[in-house]
């Protein structure tokens, strides 16, 4: 017997798929082109396929009668139908289509409840979806013709047969615009709120269940499988709600969440708003809010958990960072632009609308939100709005409180230590009062009461400052007019930061170091919240008025140099960095000794610098003193620990020591998997420094499923400007290069160039080396005009960079450098390919001179 | 939480080998379940695999703490994996019965569980789903869970966690190669 390959598995299934012999012999003469051996084992098993007959068939159940009766099946007739081949199999029944010979000849679909599964429960089940779609009568929901009870004593009823393709695949597959699907959808919403209001629940709402056939020529959906539908007079028993697999009713990803609740009692007709947008959603992105990969990768108590809690991200930002969006826009005959702008605003609040996880913030009625579709068609207002200021407030503090909170606790802190410390004074002054008089000189008591009823006061003003501005930052953020000019609540806070900055610094009210303590804590907020610019400004102020009221050894002084040298190395001023971590470091050894966790930061801070200036051996060294360091004070699993562990790892990748690198990296991802979970931030990290070490090694398919996993992440923890979420999605579309996977790399790179220009200065090395990047992609795709064009363009941001930091040799820019010469030298422009050269070559010997 | 539910939970935290404690268990339910059922039901009716290893999950699985699609994958294995056992246990005890033997009362040789299949047709199917499984691991998985759990070619889809269609080729592929292995067989066994 001939070994079966997967190809001989793979033809057979085709040639089964095929009706007719004829089809099958000419499929079978193309694929084997002569390989007689081959034809001879599918013809062979085809052949034993046909003959198996009952084979290997259930046994028949145990309710039925005698077994010489024989089970309805393909080829059996029921009455004046008669069975042709099985469509369909939903829980409780088979489908066939069948030829009904009397008293018209046509084709209608049987459904037959499955043998075995005559329970009594079913049996009832079965009943109901009879019931629920004889009493409809619309011309989107598949009719009842008939119904019965086979020889076999097994209930059966008799639809109209829809020859149609789910919704999604129809729409795709014609490339409807967004427009055509609307007009689509809107009777399918029509079909429902009929069903609605002859007390039926569909439930199960989804592609597949909204069919699309073709009727004289026109597209006409319709809603069938009312198999879990309920009807709403109807009590329900928990029972009801599971099959034998404890599986709940309905489909995962189209599940409302309170149908993910386990005792789903209380479902109505806004359970079937919700899933009618789980499909529009779909109809306009491609994919389901909760994506079929992420459902089937979680325990199943996790997927209910998801369902219940993770709110959607709105169609045009989950279009923003599919990967796929040029093929998805091209099936809605539109570009990747367009697209997106079809999609935002009114049109996808109405989608967010039927997505709430609060029924009671969805539409009362699926009428409610037809009214709305057929508004937004004939460009009228809408009633779907974005959510509440108040809302949208609560949302984002709960989701970036951490970052808030440290803004908030440092405000608190300061007013909660000025009333102390006011309280005291004034408590001092009532107990000098009451004290004997004569103990003090009058004068002497005038004065020190005079003083401090003065200092109490400067406080008082201070306390009702810092509430002023505490207010004045969220006094008037308002995410509504916000979110029209596509301004984030994130960026607003960080505005509004700033602006309170400012404001302390020009009533310069009270203590300068108070003030100075103050903008401190806000240009480290700011800086998180990705506003270098001001995080500047105040940072600068700070370290000014302490260098100028404090001694030369403060430790604020070395804490707010810390920060700014974090700052400057995050926008690539290495020089600068540098000179000030080592002051930071300096003091805070001299001041807390060598292992204390604040000298130990600034050391692992200054190998970091190192590292990104390529001086990987002073890097290397620092970076494992630390690592040494924390190590015996924390133990080898503290986060600090893990830290410098990850540090030297990336060090080593660098340094091309891959192996090294790799055991470390996958020792801290391990353990930052189990401490802090798949979706922490420094997991995250670990797990993109993983991929880039694969990368290194050219094992790209495996780089790229990992980078694809951070990207997720991190584009839902972070959005999708943040400068982590586009320091994934750049060597993401560097993978997607190496395997010339052009359609991907390139409109990834694109928009990652769009965004980090957007958030970056244009002359950023990020900025500069996406459009080398990118330029050298459209090269390798031929697009010659485009890559040229980019390179004219990077070459004056270069330029211009070269023009205002002269003194910070760059070294993250060599790659970029590189690359453009390459370019050239590739584009036979041989003449500024030798500039180029010339200007590296200046520039690693700048380089070294820095050095030493 | 049941034993089953312990080891499902090991199973789901990585332990691979704590899978192989399953087996005896859901074993020893479904004997214990077709024993008790058979007490219960008039002589020469059929037991039907699909019950009873329904049954068993139900029973011996707390569906509140294990959910996950790879678990639910080890359990139905293992319930195939001991259903198949227990089918051509009775399988050949019944055929001993008739060789001649002894005919001892064992309860389960008087009832069809599962495939409608007489018993030698059964053994000689174990046979070459054996072989299959050599050639085509997936197809013969798939065979054994439709026909040994009971479960239906979409539910043997799920716990594979591959798609109906792929599940539906794999079944038919399954199907004509051991329809033909047995006719083979059979032919071998007449020359």
């Amino acid at each position: 017997m001939p070994n079966s390959s997967p190809d001989v598995k793979s033809i057979f299934g085709r040639a089964l798929d095929l009706q007719s012999s004829a089809e099958r012999a000419r499929y079978l003469d193309g694929v084997c082109q002569g390989n007689t051996a081959l034809r001879e084992e599918i013809e062979d098993l085809l052949g034993a396929g046909a003959r198996a007959g009952n084979f290997l068939a259930p046994v028949s159940s145990k309710d039925q009668p005698a077994s010489d009766e024989p089970a309805e099946g393909v080829g059996a007739s029921i009455g004046p139908y008669k069975l042709l081949e099985q469509i369909g199999e939903g829980g409780m029944g088979l489908v066939y289509m069948a030829e009904q010979q009397q008293p018209v000849r046509r084709r209608v679909a049987v459904k037959i409840v499955k043998p075995g599964m005559d329970s009594r429960q079913i049996v009832a089940r079965f009943e109901a979806e009879r019931q629920a779609l004889a009493i409809m009568d619309h011309p989107n929901i598949a009719k009842v013709l008939d119904a019965g009870t086979t020889a076999a004593g097994r209930s059966y009823f008799v639809m109209e047969l829809v020859k149609g393709v789910p919704i999604t695949s129809y729409s795709d597959e014609q490339h409807l615009t967004i427009k055509q699907r609307l007009a689509l959808f809107v009777p399918v919403c029509q079909a429902i709120q009929h069903a609605h209001q002859k007390g039926i629940i569909h439930r199960d709402i989804k592609p597949t269940n909204v069919l699309v056939a073709l009727y004289d020529g026109v597209p006409m959906p319709k809603v069938i499988d009312f198999g879990v539908a309920k009807a709403t007079g109807q009590k329900l028993t928990e029972k009801t709600m599971f099959t034998g697999f404890g599986q709940l009713i309905g489909t995962l990803e189209y599940m409302s969440p309170e149908q993910a609740q386990l005792n789903q009692l209380d479902i109505d007709t806004r359970s079937d708003v919700y899933s009618l947008g789980v499909l529009l959603y779909e109809l306009l992105t491609g994919s389901t809010p909760l994506e079929h990969s992420r459902l089937r990768t979680v325990a199943f108590d996790e997927t209910l958990r998801m369902i219940r809690e993770e709110e959607a991200l709105k169609p045009s930002t989950r279009l923003s960072t599919a990967s796929t969006l040029p093929a998805i826009a091209a099936n809605r005959s539109a570009n990747a632009t367009e697209l997106r702008r079809q999609v935002a605003g009114d049109l996808e609040w109405i989608v967010m609308k039927c997505l709430e996880k609060d029924r009671s913030r969805r539409y009362g009625t699926v009428s409610g939100l037809e009214l709305d579709l057929r508004s937004f068609l004939a460009d009228e207002p809408v009633v779907a709005r974005p959510p509440s200021r108040a809302y949208v407030i609560r949302r984002f503090l709960r989701k970036n409180w951490g970052t808030v909170l440290s803004a908030f606790v440092v405000l608190l802190a300061l007013m909660g230590g000025i009333i102390g410390t006011t309280l005291g004074m004034i408590r001092a002054e009532q107990a000098r009062d009451s004290a004997v008089a004569a103990e003090r000189a009058e004068a002497q008591r005038a004065e020190g009461e005079r003083q401090a009823k003065e200092e109490a006061q400067k406080r008082l003003a201070q306390i009702e400052m810092g509430t002023q501005t505490l207010v004045s930052m969220i006094q008037d953020v308002d995410p509504l007019a916000a979110d029209r000019e596509g301004v984030s609540v994130r960026v607003l806070l960080g505005r509004r930061l700033a602006e309170a900055a400012e404001q302390l610094e020009g009533e310069a009210a009270g203590d300068p170091l108070v003030v100075a303590r103050l903008q401190h804590a806000l240009g480290i907020s700011l800086h998180e919240l990705g506003h270098r610019k001001q995080a500047e400004a105040v940072l600068v102020k700070a370290l000014q008025t302490r260098e100028r009221l404090l001694g030369a050894d403060s430790l604020d002084i070395a804490a707010t140099k810390h920060h700014l040298a974090m700052l400057y190395r995050a926008q690539a001023r290495f020089a600068m960095a540098e000179a000030l971590y080592k002051e930071a470091l300096a003091s805070r050894t001299a001041r807390l000794g060598p292992d204390h966790p604040d000298t130990l930061q600034s050391q692992q801070h200054l190998a970091m610098l190192y590292h990104s200036q390529g001086k990987f051996d002073l890097a290397e060294s620092l970076c494992k003193q630390v690592l040494e360091l924390r190590t015996a004070r924390l133990g080898a699993e503290h986060p600090d620990t893990l830290t410098s562990q990850h540090r030297l790892a990336a060090l080593y990748r660098s340094q091309g020591k891959y192996d090294l690198a790799e055991t470390l990296c996958k020792e801290v991802l391990e353990l930052r998997t189990a401490r802090l979970g798949a979706d922490n931030l420094d997991t995250l990290a670990s797990k993109h420094l993983l991929a880039a070490l694969y990368c290194s090694q050219e094992k790209h398919a495996i780089a790229e499923a990992l980078y694809k996993e951070v990207l997720e992440f991190r584009t839902a923890k972070l959005g999708p400007d943040h400068p982590d979420t586009l320091g994934t999605a750049h060597p993401l579309a560097l993978v997607y290069w190496s395997m010339k996977k052009f359609d991907r790399s390139i409109p990834l790179l694109e928009e990652t160039l769009q965004r980090r220009k957007s958030k970056l200065a244009p002359d950023h090395p990020g900025t500069l080396r996406t459009q080398a990047d990118l330029g050298a992609v459209y090269y390798d795709a031929g697009r010659f005009a485009d890559a040229i064009a980019l390179l004219v363009d990077g070459h004056s941001g270069m330029r211009d960079r070269e023009a205002q930091i002269p003194e910070d040799p760059d070294v993250a820019l060599k790659p970029a450098l590189e690359r453009l010469v390459q370019l050239y030298d590739a584009a036979g422009l041989h003449g500024s390919a030798a500039k180029w050269r010339t200007r590296l070559e200046q520039q690693a010997t700048g380089q070294r001179d820095d050095e030493f | 939480m049941s034993a089953v539910t312990l080891i499902l939970s090991q199973v789901e935290a990585g332990d691979a080998q704590a899978a192989e404690q399953l087996l005896p268990l859901v074993y020893e339910e479904l004997r214990r379940l077709a024993s008790a059922k058979l007490v219960q039901e008039k002589p020469g009716q059929t037991l039907q695999a699909t019950a009873l290893v329904h049954e068993a999950y139900v029973r011996l699985v707390d569906q509140g703490k294990v959910q996950s699609w790879n678990s639910r994958a080890h359990f139905f294995a293992a319930a195939a994996e001991a259903m198949r056992r227990i089918l051509i246990e009775a399988a050949r005890r019944k055929r001993r019965a008739k060789h001649g033997g002894k005919r001892e009362r064992i309860e389960l040789s008087e009832v069809h569980i599962g495939v409608d299949a007489p018993p030698h047709e059964l053994l000689a199917i174990d046979e070459n789903l054996q072989k299959l499984a050599a050639s085509d691991l997936q197809a013969a998985e798939v065979v054994k869970l439709h026909c040994f759990a009971g479960l239906t070619i979409e539910q043997v889809a799920e716990v594979l966690g591959i798609s109906a269609r792929t599940a539906y080729r794999d079944w038919a592929y399954g199907r004509a190669w051991l329809f033909r292995a047995v006719e083979q067989d059979h032919r071998q066994a007449r020359d």
